[in-house]
Order: C-alpha cells, then sequence, then structure tokens
C-alpha cells in the first residue's frame, strides 16, 4: 500500500533527522555562528535540541501510524497541515525580518530557507497521501 | 496496464517546468549566473557543463510523456533519485555558496528534496496499478552490448564517487578553472549513465527498458560537445582531462546512438 510506504519513509527520514541533529559532530552538524547559534543538521538544515525533538516526534509518530492505511491518512492530513502551516509562517517571517541566513521561530525554533523547502515537500506529499483516494481503486 | 498515474504524468510535467528554463538559462547565458542562478557560477564552461544535463533531460521527459508507458520509464527512476541525491550532497556539501532566499535555490531545493521522497511513494502506487510488466515481443540486448553497459556504468559509478570525495584534485586536473561546487554537481551526470549498469543487472535484457534512459545520457553527451565547442573561453588541452573530457561525452552520444540504430527495429 503505497500511502503506508509514503509516511513510513517519511517518517523514518524524520526520525533519523531527529536522532542525527542531537550528534554535536562539527562535521555531519556544523555549528553556525551567525545568526541565532543553530547546529546545521547535515550542513543544511538550521536546528537545535527542540527542532530535534520535534523532527523525532514526526517521524516517531508517522512509523506508528504507518501500521494501518486509516492512521497513515489520518497522520498525513494532520501533519500536513501542520508542515505547511510551518512553511508558511517561516517564510513570512524571512520575509518581514528581511531575508536573514538563520532566523528562530518564537525565538525558540531555529529555521532557514533549506528547513523551510522541507517543511513545504514533506508537508504536501503527506497531505496529498493523506487525501489520496487511489488506495480505493488498487 | 502500463500507463503513466497521472501522478508521474504531473511530476513529469513539473520537472519539465524545472528543467526547462535551468537548461535555457544555464546552455543560452552560461556568463550571467550572477543574475538568475542559486550561486555566481565563476566560468561559463561549468554553467554549460551543469546546464546540459538540464537540456539533455527535456528529451527523456518529453519522450517519457509522450509514450506514456511504464514499462519504458520504470528503470529510469532510480536514476533519478540518484541524480537527486548526489545534487543534495554537492549542496549540503557548499550550502555558504548559496544564495539562501534566491528563487533558483527555492526551486533548486524543491527539485532535489522531491526527487527521493515522491518518486518512490510514486513508483509504489504504479507498480500497483501495472501489476507485472509483459515485455513480450520486444528485442533482447546481447551479451556482448550487456557487458559493455555494465562495465561502463560501474565504470561511471566509481567516477563519480571519486569525483564527490577526490573533488579537490580533479579540479586541478579539469581543463578549465573550475569549482568544487561545479564539479560535485557535476557527477550528478556520470552518476545517472552507472545507473544503467544497476538497471542491467537487476532488469535483465530487454531493449525497451533501457531505450529512454539512453536518450537521456544520449542527448547530454551531445549538448555537452556542443558547449565544448561553441563556448569561447580558454579550454587547456595540456590538462590530464583536456582530451578525456571530450572522448568521454562522445561515447556517451555514441553508446546510445549504436545501440538505438542496432536495436530501433
Amino acid at each position: 500500500m503505497f500511502i503506508q510506504f509514503g509516511v513510513r519513509l517519511i517518517g523514518v527520514v524524520y526520525l533519523v533527522f531527529g536522532v542525527v541533529g542531537f550528534l554535536p559532530i562539527d562535521l555531519i552538524n556544523p555549528i553556525h555562528h551567525e545568526g541565532v547559534g543553530a547546529r546545521y543538521l547535515f550542513r543544511l538544515i538550521a536546528v537545535n535540541w527542540l527542532h530535534n525533538a520535534v523532527h523525532a516526534g514526526i517521524g516517531l509518530s508517522g512509523l506508528w501510524a504507518a501500521q494501518t492505511v486509516g492512521r497513515a491518512q489520518q497522520w498525513g492530513k494532520v501533519c500536513g497541515v501542520v508542515l505547511l502551516a510551518l512553511f508558511v509562517i517561516g517564510m513570512v517571517q524571512a520575509f518581514l525580518e528581511g531575508l536573514p541566513a538563520d532566523q528562530a521561530l518564537l525565538g525558540l525554533v531555529p529555521l532557514n530557507s533549506p528547513g523551510h523547502v522541507l517543511h513545504f515537500v514533506t508537508g504536501g506529499i503527506a497531505l496529498y497521501l493523506g487525501l489520496s483516494r487511489s488506495h480505493l481503486k488498487t | 496496464m502500463s500507463t503513466l498515474t497521472g501522478e508521474f504524468r504531473l511530476l513529469f510535467w513539473a520537472i519539465l517546468g524545472v528543467i526547462v528554463p535551468f537548461g535555457l538559462l544555464l546552455c543560452l547565458l552560461p556568463g550571467q549566473t550572477a543574475v538568475y542562478w542559486a550561486w555566481v557560477i565563476p566560468h561559463p564552461r561549468s554553467a554549460l557543463l551543469i546546464g546540459a544535463a538540464y537540456a539533455g533531460a527535456i528529451a527523456y521527459y518529453v519522450l517519457a510523456l509522450r509514450m506514456n508507458d511504464w514499462r519504458q520509464v520504470e528503470s529510469g527512476m532510480g536514476g533519478l533519485v540518484l541524480f537527486c541525491l548526489v545534487l543534495l550532497f554537492a549542496t549540503l556539501m557548499h550550502w555558504e555558496a548559496f544564495r539562501p532566499y534566491h528563487v533558483t535555490t527555492l526551486v533548486w531545493l524543491m527539485f532535489y528534496y522531491v526527487g527521493p521522497f515522491l518518486v518512490p511513494i510514486l513508483s509504489r502506487l504504479q507498480q500497483s496499478r501495472a501489476g507485472v510488466l509483459n515485455f513480450e515481443g520486444t528485442p533482447d540486448l546481447s551479451s556482448a552490448w550487456r557487458l559493455w553497459l555494465i562495465a561502463r556504468g560501474f565504470l561511471y559509478l566509481t567516477v563519480a564517487l571519486a569525483g564527490l570525495v577526490f573533488t579537490t584534485r580533479l579540479t586541478a586536473a579539469w581543463p578549465w578553472p573550475i569549482d568544487a561546487l561545479e564539479l560535485r554537481v557535476f557527477m550528478g551526470q556520470p552518476a545517472i549513465i552507472g545507473w544503467n549498469a544497476v538497471v542491467v543487472v537487476r532488469d535483465g535484457v530487454t531493449w525497451r527498458r533501457y531505450r529512454l534512459g539512453l536518450v537521456l545520457t544520449g542527448a547530454i553527451g551531445l549538448v555537452q560537445l556542443i558547449g565544448l565547442v561553441i563556448n569561447s573561453t580558454p579550454y587547456d588541452w595540456s590538462r590530464p582531462l583536456g582530451v578525456l573530457l571530450p572522448v568521454v561525452f562522445a561515447e556517451w552520444c555514441l553508446t546510445s546512438l549504436i545501440l538505438h540504430l542496432r536495436y530501433r527495429s
């Protein structure tokens, strides 16, 4: 079932991001001293411990939800809306702040453009999986 | 039923929506990347080197949409994911060179995030619709061609891996001054050509599986050769890769051309 597969895939990736993000290894997650002083997960996505915990939470919940089609679709709808909302809020904040390299959402969660785009892409795919009726035909 | 799902067709249209402007801009305006590209590419030849992949891929996606046949597209999807991963690797190694909120950077990130996530999901959907693929009545590759595709494929996969790791050494041997970022991005091209070897080993000998993939590699090789000829900036033939590079691009074209002539019927 492709819906469960898709939710599991997103879950695994977010869980890996969440776990790897906690590793204080500069080669993988270097500190970006400018801006909000975040680490760059895989040298790309601005994160801190809270952001990593949220990633891990999304991942774990996705893996749990992928066990049944119904739960996977519910997860897709909820996570899709949340991630897309996060993308919109993050982009608006970035524009209001003059497009800095890093920003801090609510002063707590570091964000940057690779993170925004990740939220957009995975949120869009999650919502597609949540709303897809294709499984009824297969 | 092996026609493409609506989702795959939409994805291919979206890909065309990205690669047509990317290919045209990089190939026609290689000296003006400071205006339109995600990072400034100092040398026009480097812009052409990267742009050839997008320009060459236009032929692949147009044909894929026209043929609308999953049997011919399936094998190439792994190559697309591999290409995305190589370019994501190049991006994360050189993120400081990117303009973080430039529209091209945002599209670039979207493009290379979408591949590894969406292609496996849509492939699952497509496979569940298409069922077991039927290649009855289509020719098989001869053993010699099969061996050739495997040998060159693994060679190019090795080149791509070496290029990603030993980038500094390779830039020193390059026939024009090239930055590590451009070279790592270019390594996506030998990687997708190398993917052919994986396909031959994994999926067997049916010619129809390779036809579109070879159109892609042939088209990229052709655009690369044209780029080398038409660009008037200096090209140092005495560098270790000065002669080898056009030979490699010619091989991409010739293998594709000869195989198409041989198995066209």
